[in-house]
């Protein structure tokens, strides 16, 4: 035979088969489009400048390899999809003198027209929207560069596509061919015909996924500690998924069984149909609707989570921190931090400050004590205790206590507080403490005067679960603390030891400054270094064991390097967020198909024995909505009943409360919803077009 | 005797999809089926046979002609209401059974009465006679694929049976069965005709024919001629079907 005539085939068979092969073309088009973007993007220069880039860099090398894996993965998945689906068309080619050796070169033919269609198609539009990903990658850092370039090809990103996606081809192709070679003529011919069991509800495993799915759930929902909350989540996620897995394979066949058991239910128009036939159907799609329904709960939740740790970023940063610039000097001794030391700090401020031009706003300063308590009930474990009593369970027991003399908490908040010796203004975060006096192990114990709402700043990390609490006490016995805690602190303590978990002497100047982010770093930068140099100098003059430190830290630096990684992280769930919405369309408009073509006859056979078309319709209906809807129902549930963890999980790292948290989670749970109703208009009127062309057979 | 079926001049012209060619199935067809008969339709391959039959199951519709059962025009049914007429006044049985294979037999038998919204113990108090009779009682519960033709195709006339229908239409109900399934369900067909039960059958098989009570034969889209089985040993009658059939085939004009 002629070559022209296997191209004439593989064309043919293409175009023959259009309903299956352009969903699979447009998929490998748009795999090839974001597998180019973002290799466009690793490569593109302009991630080198921008704050951020590296981060960012790191992550969408991180997201090409998921694509790059899942594409593999997903794209065999559907090409199996559609040799199964033509092995009857194989098997006539066979059966009128096609040898399996003519087959395969018109197997070859169809995946190189595929494969230069497909690269054609996912390059043109990559590089057509490769501009604006980049913008919408800029917009997600905040990076204010001028970029006006908007349509420019990255060659080596046009490489990497081409080579990675041709391997792919291949490799389909050889399982396309391995399939064909394995398989005898009679058998292709036949492969749609067979007679199906009925399928048996396996009980046992039902009645242990639904335990499963219960523990899962009330782990996630009894959970408290969100150190434990992290270890949990994984175990958590696991069982999830297990438990998804056995529910949509053989809990819905035995929900199916219970309620074809109930005469009254079963034997009713609507339902004797539908019942029966669903029972078929989620056996034979059980664990594809199970996995689509945890890829709608993974893209939810990376999505949801990601968007929430952006989005709260903004507010809390502040909130925490107190003023724009933080400068803490620290020691082990107090000795060592006297007027000499607070002159320099001030004299290299003000010089700093007058040479930029600017001045510093309000300006707060206040000495701190800080150190760890172990919250045993009434008594707090300080010190040493610490040590011998922590164990992680005892994790979310541990605040951190800052010593605060009232004449700094007067001054700064504009009050008039005052103690006697022994009482304290108790300030605390995360947890009740509803005592009418503060034991503390070492420390002693001081009669709480009056609890406070707030404070200028809550020092501690961002996160909203660590808990923290100030202790405004009398400047007397601050001072005698101020004088003794130094010598306590190492007292028995190894150096090695004293930054994991005892206490620190520390003075803090805050102070807002009127100027853009970039500035305000610029400004932390240089003082930093100058702080650091004088410190140095002085280290030299100490005795040894003792040390003075200084940090510096601002707002404009901390929002940057969050913004870095959620951002990033953030842009590569919406990149993969897209590839596992797109893979889940096809995976919905193959099975809307397989299940037309079955369909097609039962449904002749239904007319026949005097269905009418309307209740024909109800029927299809019910039973596509079921199939269509069960996932994304379930991936609803799981995302409530995991709400609380990944809330707690968050709230390690995040500032966003939970409730809005919550609503960020809804946002994204109904626009993934519009985006399922519409592969759901798309998908089933290709398959009613399937089942109503049986009308017309006869 | 009361007429049940009356078929007048009825005539169904296809137009292909392309290019617009008429083709005509059925030129001019008339014939009457009385109450509690039970009439063959033969015919060769493309004679029309299964344009009547659809016609009269009314899954198609006629070009022109009436068609009344038990006195009512077919033509007069609104759109809608075909299929519950369908229902209520036909039992069909199929050359390839046309069972669920979702469906158990039971199931399966019980599918038209559920459509007509029938409760469980209604349909189940009517399954036990049918079921009994037909000898199917142990295969109930058993799905589509476990039983053999023969109990697939008696499954098949429980369901057309269980709606007590006015007209049992049968499309080659023997073409997918051994002989030995075949004696059985044409000794069956009788019985059931016997009891009163009009049937309307379309075979190929002088066989099959030859136990009705009277046989149509349809060539070129009209009916060619009709023998009456009166009291005819079935062996005679079986040679008369036979005889006219060579005559069918062989193209002659003679009666």
């Amino acid at each position: 035979m002629k070559r022209g005539l296997y191209i004439k085939l593989a064309v043919q068979s293409i175009r023959k088969n259009k309903r299956l092969y352009i969903p699979y073309i447009l998929t490998c088009i748009y795999m090839i489009m974001i597998f180019y973007i973002t290799s466009f993007l690793v490569n593109s220069g302009i991630l080198s400048e921008i704050r951020g880039g590296f981060t960012m860099r790191e992550f969408l090398v991180l997201g090409r390899f998921i694509i790059a894996i899942f594409s593999l993965i997903f794209l065999f998945y559907a090409n199996s999809f559609l040799i199964k689906r033509r092995k009857k068309e194989f098997g006539l080619y066979n059966i009128l003198g096609m040898g399996k050796r003519n087959i395969a070169k018109v197997l070859l033919n169809e995946s190189i027209i595929i494969a230069v269609i497909s690269l054609i198609g996912g390059l043109f539009t990559g590089v057509l929207l490769s501009g604006f990903s980049k913008l919408g990658m800029l917009k997600i850092l905040k990076a204010d560069i001028e970029y006006s370039t908007v349509f420019d090809i990255s060659f080596s990103a046009v490489a990497e596509s081409i080579v990675f996606f041709t391997i792919i081809f291949l490799l389909i192709l050889i399982n396309a061919l391995r399939q064909v070679h394995f398989s005898k003529p009679i058998e292709l011919l036949r492969s749609e015909n067979t007679g199906e069991k009925p399928p048996k509800a396996n009980w046992v495993i039902s009645v242990i996924g639904l335990i499963i799915l219960a523990v899962a759930y009330y782990m996630a929902l009894s959970v408290k500690n969100p150190i434990k909350a992290v270890t949990l989540f994984f175990v958590a996620v696991v069982l999830v998924i297990i438990s998804t897995y056995m529910l949509f394979i053989s809990g819905s066949v035995a929900l199916c069984k219970i309620l074809q058991k109930n005469k009254k239910y079963y034997y009713k128009i609507n339902h004797f149909v539908s019942v029966s036939s669903m029972l078929y159907r989620m056996k034979r799609n059980g664990a594809s609707l199970a996995s689509i329904c945890i890829l709608c709960t993974m893209v939810l939740v990376m999505i949801s989570s990601v968007a929430g740790l952006y989005v709260g970023l903004e507010n809390g940063v502040r909130d925490v921190m107190g003023r724009d610039i933080s400068i803490v000097i620290g020691t082990n001794n107090i000795k060592y931090l006297n007027e000499k030391v607070e002159k320099t700090i001030k004299n290299v401020l003000s010089e700093i400050l007058s040479e930029e031009n600017m001045t510093a706003k309000d300006i707060i300063e206040y000495n701190v004590i800080s150190f760890e308590g172990y919250i045993n009930g009434q008594e707090i474990l300080d010190g040493n205790d610490i040590i011998n009593n922590i164990n992680i369970d005892g994790v979310d027991k541990i605040s951190s206590f800052y010593l605060v003399p009232i004449s700094d908490y007067n001054k700064i908040m504009g009050k008039d507080e005052k103690l006697n010796r022994g009482e304290v203004l108790l300030y605390n975060k995360g947890f009740d403490y509803n005592y009418d006096k503060i034991k503390f192990s070492n420390i002693g114990e001081f009669k709480i005067k009056k609890k406070v709402d707030s404070f200028v700043s809550s020092l501690s990390t961002y996160s909203p679960q660590f808990l923290s609490s100030f202790i405004f006490i009398s400047d007397i016995e601050f001072e005698e603390c101020w004088n003794s805690t130094g010598e306590m602190i190492n007292d028995g303590i190894p150096d090695e030891q004293y930054y994991q978990n005892t206490s620190k002497l520390f003075k803090l100047y805050q102070f807002d400054l009127d100027c853009s982010d970039e500035k305000e770093i610029y400004i932390e930068d240089k003082i930093h270094s100058l702080y650091c140099d004088n410190f140095y100098d002085y280290n030299d003059d100490l005795d040894s064991g003792y040390f003075l430190y200084s940090s510096t830290s601002s707002v404009a630096r901390e929002k940057e390097e969050i913004l870095e990684i959620y951002g990033s992280l953030l842009f590569l769930g919406i990149i993969l967020g897209m590839v596992f919405i797109f893979a889940m369309i096809l995976i919905m408009y193959y099975k809307q198909i397989t299940e037309g073509y079955e369909d097609q006859s039962r449904f002749s056979i239904m007319q026949k024995v005097g269905m009418t078309k309307k209740e024909i319709k109800k029927s299809i209906n019910s039973q596509i909505l079921t199939v269509f809807f069960l996932p994304i129902l379930i991936a609803g549930v799981h995302l409530i009943f995991s709400f609380n963890m990944i809330g707690k999980v968050l709230s390690l790292i995040s500032l966003a409360s939970l409730g809005f948290l919550g609503v960020l989670t809804l946002i994204c749970f109904l626009i993934f919803a519009v985006f399922y109703i519409l592969i759901y208009i798309i998908t089933s009127k290709a398959y009613y077009s399937i089942v109503k062309s049986s009308d017309n057979g006869d | 005797m009361v007429s049940i079926l009356e078929v007048n001049d009825v005539k169904k012209i296809y137009t292909t999809r392309f290019g617009g060619n008429k083709v005509e199935a059925l030129k001019s067809v008339s014939f009457v089926v009385e109450k509690g008969e039970y009439v063959a339709i033969m015919g060769e391959s493309g004679s029309g046979k299964t344009t009547l039959l659809n016609i009269l199951a009314s899954l198609d519709k006629p070009t022109s002609g009436i068609i009344k059962l038990d006195g009512k025009s077919l033509s007069d049914i609104k759109e809608k209401n075909i299929s519950e007429f369908r229902r209520d006044n036909l039992g069909f049985v199929f050359q390839d059974f046309n069972l669920l294979d979702t469906f158990s037999i039971e199931d399966n038998i019980y599918l038209p009465l559920v459509l007509a919204g029938k409760t469980y113990s209604e349909m189940n108090s009517r399954l036990i006679p049918i079921a009994e009779h037909l000898g199917i009682i142990d295969i109930l519960k058993k799905y589509p694929y476990e039983v053999s033709g023969g109990q697939k195709q008696r499954a098949a006339v429980a369901r057309a049976l269980i709606t007590n229908p006015k007209l049992v239409l049968a499309d080659e109900p023997t073409g997918a069965l051994d002989s030995k399934s075949t004696d059985e369900l044409l000794h069956l067909f009788n019985e059931i005709n016997q009891k009163g039960q009009t049937i309307l059958m379309v075979t190929h098989s002088v066989k099959a024919a030859s136990h009705a009570n009277r046989v149509l034969f349809i060539k070129d889209g009209e009916v060619f001629n009709q023998i009456y089985r009166g009291d005819k040993s079935r062996e005679i009658f079986y040679q008369n079907i036979s005889d006219t059939l060579t005559v069918l085939v062989t193209g002659g004009g003679i009666k």
